[in-house]
This record gives structure tokens, sequence and C-alpha cells, in this order.
């Protein structure tokens, strides 16, 4: 069993939180990455988190494009719903945890059943590789500017887990 | 129309000749048969399987074609030129195509998928007429020591560009110049391989090429013309872009703002509005629209309505204040995300503004929040065309609609992003103060909606549908009011410091 950390909406502000879980080692990374980011769909998330994906939604495929880039085929009713905060947290929290997990992976391209798509809801332009945004991590404290202190240390990650409750 | 062109190339696939092919493998030397298109051969997926003691099936889960040979599985799309081993992506220059019971793959598939699942290197070594095995194969076009080099020509051509690329040595010497109704382009050494073309759009008419010389004869929708020069291999770009009026032709009829109360829309111009230095021009986008409704909230609430109400609004209070409005809608209509930019470019407004409500599959998120491009996506996007048009190999053939050149050159808004970034902030200042609405602040995201600005642009998410009282608020009129004069004042304060941007500054 591997540990990973998906990361999930918080129902409070729609930015993306930690949550661990025990997945098993199938032993490829592309393997790996397929049931990570299955699990991810099919939640359940963990408190205080939602779903951004609606029920029913699957990786068709995973694919491995060199050494940093994804490719994603979602399937299922992933264009349902509206709002950019729903379409953030749907292509980041695919994105974000596949580069929390693997950080070698520093892009992401989206399909939607096998065919590019240029939004899931109106507002993300999926028609290229993404790299991960970690402005949509709730811990993201932007860098302090040179002429500045040194913002105070956040040790809280606000992860929850269901592998140790 | 992709559709279209895959009937069409089918149709060319089944008129050829079948040939054979023989392939040198690993495992041993297998004969398949094969057919010539678009440059190319292809062997037949299934023949190819059983040749080479495989399986050819389809993927339970997402139905794509899978080969599975020598234990490894090579899932191939039908969609995009890829092919993957074991997970692994591998780009192809052409994609697979069905027809007469095959699934046809392109010779590159041998080369460079095979002995990824084969464990070993794998040779197209023959092919020939009534399926010979040992038939010589012709010379390739790209064989070296040739002594009579010829540039290729590639032609794309768009609503508003013709794209014509140059492929061959030598062209870093080359010259472009615009010569009246022509631009003609005069190698250093070689000769062009084209002799005529027929174009007949209106910005290119033709191209003819005679000797060293290419001349492309201009329409009259011609306006400028870029040239761009590419290394690995050597490459001439030349961008001839369209007058700016060619664009709102293939606009929906929307806009010139309609006076309060006043039903319909103004027609589009045919030439693009007289325009000063002020700044007076303020393009609005009601988001979503038509059979896009946007987020649902209750009772039958629908974001594409309240977008295009309190843009109606926002409008009305620019107008009072001496400001022109242009909306990318003015009623229930669906206007494709790159036409609204289009329409803001065309009206050369000062800003854009986009403005949507929220949503989010909890009651409890809510707030105000704004957003402007993201510059952290659209530079790699840049890094990687910009990888992928200089690598060695690299073909124009292997570009995502619309050209890899024309994404880089499009992407005008980068240059927009810290006035765009201001914007936001004053926007978000204005809520705060005149709405009380919790600020979720400022934020990046790379939007369709903002990438083809030519000023800054900004995306508001007023408020959340999804939240009972935000949606309670946001269906009262008054409410609509509150935040249509949020935006203009953001507009009037952001006018202010264009105009006088230091106006506090100490003397020295």
């Amino acid at each position: 069993m591997v540990q990973r950390i998906l990361l999930y909406p918080s129902e409070e502000d729609m930015l993306l939180t930690e949550f661990q879980v025990m997945l098993p080692d199938l032993g490829s990374d592309q393997q790996n990455m397929q049931a990570m980011i299955q699990r991810y769909l099919d939640g359940p998330a963990g408190d205080g988190q939602v779903l951004p994906f609606p029920d029913n939604c699957t990786v068709r495929s995973l694919f491995i494009l060199g050494e940093n880039q994804v490719v994603v085929d979602l399937g299922g009713p992933v264009k349902t719903g509206g709002g950019s905060a729903t379409e953030m947290a749907r292509v980041y929290g695919i994105i974000d945890t596949l580069n929390q997990n693997f950080p070698q992976i520093t892009a992401v391209k989206i399909l939607v059943d096998g065919q590019e798509t240029e939004t899931l809801l109106g507002h993300v332009d999926l028609s290229h590789s993404l790299p991960p945004e970690p402005g949509m991590l709730e811990s993201y404290a932007p860098p302090a500017s040179p002429d500045q202190p040194p913002a105070p240390s956040d040790s809280s990650s606000g992860a929850t887990s269901d592998a140790h409750p | 129309m992709r559709r279209l062109v895959c009937a069409i190339l089918l149709l060319v696939v089944g008129l050829v000749p079948i040939r054979a092919l023989e392939l040198r493998t690993p495992a041993g030397t297998v004969i398949l048969r094969q057919r010539t298109a678009e440059g190319t051969t292809w062997v037949c997926a299934s023949q190819l399987a059983e040749a080479l003691h495989g399986t050819f099936t389809r993927d339970a889960v997402s139905a794509y074609p899978v080969l599975i040979l020598s234990g490894h599985r090579i899932l191939i799309s039908t969609a995009t030129p890829v092919a993957s081993v074991d997970g692994n992506l591998i780009d192809l220059s052409h994609v697979p195509k069905e027809g007469d019971g095959c699934l046809w793959l392109p010779e590159e598939f041998l080369t460079s998928v095979l002995p990824k699942a084969l464990g070993g290197s794998v040779m197209v070594v023959g092919s020939g007429t009534s399926e010979t095995p040992s038939a010589p194969r012709p010379a390739p076009a790209s064989a070296p020591g040739r002594t009579t080099e010829k540039v290729g020509v590639d032609l794309a051509v768009g609503a508003d560009y013709a794209r014509v690329t140059l492929t061959g040595d030598g062209l870093s010497r080359a010259q472009v110049r615009q010569e009246g109704q022509e631009v003609v382009v005069l190698l250093a050494k070689g000769s062009f391989a084209e002799a005529h073309r027929e174009v007949g759009k209106g910005i290119l008419e033709n191209l003819s090429a005679q000797g060293g010389s290419l001349r492309l004869a201009l329409g009259a929708g011609f306006q400028r013309f870029e040239t761009l020069r590419l290394l690995k291999p050597e490459r001439l770009v030349i961008l001839l872009k369209g007058k700016e009026q060619t664009v709102p032709a293939a606009l929906p009829p929307v806009q010139q703002p309609a006076p309060p109360g006043v039903q319909g829309a103004a027609q589009v111009p045919n030439v693009p509005p007289a325009k000063t230095q002020a700044f007076d021009v303020i393009a609005i986008d009601p988001g979503h629209g038509g059979a896009d409704t946007g987020a649902l909230g209750p009772d039958g609430l629908e974001e594409k309505d309240l977008t295009l109400a309190i843009a109606t609004k926002f409008a009305s209070d620019l107008e009072k204040q001496g400001l022109k409005a242009v909306l990318t809608r003015t009623s229930d209509v669906t206007v494709p995300l790159q036409q609204r930019t289009a329409l803001a470019n065309f009206n050369q407004a000062d800003l854009f503004i986009s403005i949507h409500m929220n949503s989010a599959p909890t009651a409890k998120a809510h707030g105000t929040e704004t957003y402007y491009l993201s510059k952290q996506a659209t530079d790699l996007w840049a890094s990687q065309l910009a990888d992928k048009e200089n690598a060695a190999g690299g073909t124009e053939s292997s570009a995502p609609a619309g050209g890899l050149n024309l994404v880089l050159w499009d992407l005008a808004q980068t240059s927009h992003i810290v006035e765009s970034a201001a914007l936001a902030e004053t926007i978000q200042d204005e809520f705060n103060t005149l709405l009380g609405t919790q600020n979720r602040g400022v934020r990046q995201a790379p939007f369709v909606v903002l990438e083809g600005a030519q000023m800054p642009a900004v995306l508001v998410e007023v408020a959340f549908l999804s939240n009972p009282s935000e949606a309670k608020k946001l269906s009262d009129s008054a409410f609509q009011d509150q935040v249509a004069n949020a935006l203009t004042q953001a507009v009037l304060r952001f006018k202010a410091r264009y105009e006088n941007p230091n106006p506090t500054a100490p003397t020295p």
C-alpha cells in the first residue's frame, strides 16, 4: 500500500486541502496515477471537504508523456454543473493532486471522452497542458517580497486522513 | 469538418493500389499489405497483430483500439496522433484511421511504437506492387546528398489569417518584402517545389512559384504580414493578417449598447469605429447565454440571465458617465468565447470585463472574486509551443488547429497582465466598499474568454448562486443595481489612474 494525498476543495472556500488515503501499489507510475485519479473522482472526500465532480465520472485512460507530462482522459458527466469555483476545483484538483504525489509531473492535459475540449464548464482553457496551480491550495502563502519580513509559518496543513482516523 | 476530411481520406485510401511492405522485427520478418495516402504508407492493425502473433482488440473501458504484442499493451487513439505503450505516450505524425474493416496505422507507428513493445529495432525495408516482398523501396524525398533541394510550401487559411510555411535549407537568408499587392519571397539558394495554387480567400488570392521566387497575391482583406524564422528543420513562416473588420463579420448580431429600455441591438458596423486616445470604451461580457445556461440556482435562476441583467445595468451606468459600453451580447444567444474578445478588440475597447455568477457543490461558499489571466499557464504554453516548433523532426502537420505560431501571436493578453491585475484589485475594493460581499480576492486562471483580449481584461464572479442567501440577493433588481454601480465606480477609478498615473508624486 502507498500513501497518497488527494487535494479536495474545502466546503468553506473551495480551495484545495489535503486528504490522505492508502492505495495499492500497482507497480507502474501510470497505473498508480490512473488508480489515484479514479479514487479522487469516486470519493469520499474528508471532513469539511466536498467532491468537485458529480457521480459516475471515470478516468478512461491516463498516459505519461515524456518525463513530466500526463494526459488524463475523463469520461462521464464531467461537464455538468457550473461556476468557475467548481471548474477550478475540478481541473486543479486533478492537476495539483498529480503533482503533489508525483512531483515530476509539471504539466497535465485533460481530455473528455478521448477528445480535446475547450473547457469543462465554460471558463478554464483545456486546449493546452496546464501546470499545477499552487494558488489553489488553501495552505498556499505567496512568497514575501525581499523588503518585507517573512510571513509567519503556518504549520497546520489542514490534512485529514481515512487511513489514520 | 474533421469528419469530412477523414471521410475523404478514407475514400482516397480505398482508391490507391494495394502494395506490400516488408517489416523486419526482433521476432522475424513479416510481409504486410500497405496502402498509400497523405504522403505515407499505412498498414492494417489486425493484419499486423496476426503477423506478429499478437492480439488486436478494444479496451473494455475506453473502447480504444488495443494491440497486445509480446505482453505489451499498445493503446491507439483514433482522435489524436498518439499511441501509448504500457501507458507511455508516443506522438505520431498521422492519426490512425478506420476504414474497410481495418484500423490503418501510419508507417511511423511501425518504427516509433513497435520497438517499444517488441524490445528491439524495427525496420521497414521494402515495398512494391503486387505484394512483392523484395521490391526495392524508392529513396525517401528527404534522402541526404540530393543536389536539387526544393523548398516545400505549406498553406493554412483561417477566417482572419493565411499562413504560409516554407521548409528547406537556406531559408534564413531568404528575403521577404511587399511589392504592391504581393508579398514576395526570394530564396538565396534552391527553388520552390510548388508552381501555382489558387486560394481565393479575402486575404490571399493565390500563390505562385517560379525558380527561387514565390509570389503571394494579396486579397482585399489583407492588412499586414509578419514573418518568423525557425530551425530544425529550417522554416520560414509568413503570417498574412486580415483587416480587423473581417473578424466581426462572423459575429452574431450583437452590439452597440442599447439605451435603457430600448430592445434590440444595432447591426455590426462594416469598419472599426473611430477611436481616439481617450479612455472611453468599455467592453462588457455577460457570461454564458443561449444553450449555455451557466450555473443554476434555486427557483429556476440561471446564471446567463443574471449576467445579462447586471451587464445591461452596468452599460447604462457607464453611458451616464459619458463612457461608451460595448456588450458582447444583448439577448439570450450563444456567443463563442473567442468571439467575445474579438468584438472587444474590434471596438478598440479600453477594458474588457466579463461578468459571471459563481457556483460550488456546497452551499457554504460565498463572496466575490475577480480573475485575470494566469501568466504561469500561458508561459508554459508558449514554452511548450516554442520547444515543439524548434524540436528536431517537429513538423507543421503536428500542429494543433490554428497553428502553433498563431497561438503564440494571439496570446495578446499576456502583455496586459499587470494592468489587468490592477483592474481586478480595483473591482474587489469597490465590491468590498459598496456591496460588503466577502472578499475572496484577486486570482489568476487560464480563462479562455480573457486570452485574446488586447486590453486589460478581467472576469468578475459576483457571488455564489449555490449559496441561498447570495442567490436571493442576486435575483433582486436593487442588488443588481448595486453591483452595476460598484463596477462603474471601479472603472471610473481605473480611468482616473490611467489618465493621471502619478498625481501625488513629489517634485524632485
